[in-house]
């Protein structure tokens, strides 16, 4: 399964999730969703924008775990 | 309005209202233990029920306040400020009823012992005895029942935004 760390970097940027989500140009709650792992896929150029704004790689949100 | 706004405004009244309390904690609890002091020479067995009756419904009160700052407080970089106060909102509520529920009780039990003994009226002061005894009673009963409803209003509060985040576990978006 893939786990989302996207709470870890946002804290290390001392990113707050509302300007995240208005830099990357989604809403509140889908950003909320995505943080808490609870969406079922996410869009490469919303992949990107995350890595744009928080300066970091994908490996770096996401991880694969052996479920 | 912003969430950021809310969270201010939420604080500030968190902040003010946690301190005027505790400071009617200390003054006003022991209210009714030292009128019995005064009046009858040593306190009084129904004076420490209605003192352990408000300090009760006062921490409860303060558990509610904790959580609600806990929630306020949890910053930007954490979830959505509706999904820190659901939880809070819902529990602070239910410990709220159940506090309130239980002040109720002591204070209109404590108001029928003093009516039904009388104990108020055997002094030559009638108007003072209803004043400094009754009035207490009364306006504890009075505090209580808001006590109630602002906790009923707290706990459909908190379910509602709670349907929310049902709503939202439930979501197979792709973001």
């Amino acid at each position: 399964m893939i786990c989302v760390h996207l709470d870890k970097m946002m804290r290390l940027r001392g990113v707050g999730l509302t300007e995240l989500a208005e830099k990357v140009g989604i809403t509140n709650a889908n950003m909320s969703l995505l943080k808490n792992g609870k969406v079922k896929g996410i869009r490469f150029e919303t992949l990107s924008k995350i890595c744009e704004v928080l300066s970091c790689q994908p490996g770096d949100i996401l991880q694969y775990m052996e479920a | 309005m912003e969430i950021q706004k809310i969270k201010k405004i939420a604080t500030a009244f968190v902040i003010i209202f946690a301190l005027t309390g505790l400071i009617s904690l200390f003054f006003i609890a022991p209210i009714p233990y030292i009128r019995d002091q005064q009046w009858e020479a040593q306190p009084t067995a129904l004076g420490l029920v209605e003192m352990i009756g408000y300090i009760v419904c006062s921490l409860s009160v303060y558990a509610l306040l904790f959580l609600i700052l806990k929630a306020v407080l949890s910053g930007p970089n954490d979830t959505l400020f509706k999904d820190n106060f659901a939880k809070p909102a819902f529990l602070g509520g239910k410990i709220l009823f159940c506090g309130s529920l239980a002040f109720e009780i002591l204070f209109i039990i404590a108001l029928i012992v003093r009516i039904v003994s009388k104990n108020l009226f055997d002094g030559s002061n009638v108007y003072m005895a209803i004043v400094n005894g009754l009035g207490f009673e009364l306006a504890c009963v009075l505090i209580g029942l808001i006590g109630l409803a602002i906790s009923v209003a707290l706990v459909l509060f908190g379910k509602t935004l709670r349907k929310g985040e049902e709503y939202k576990e439930d979501s197979e978006a792709i973001v």
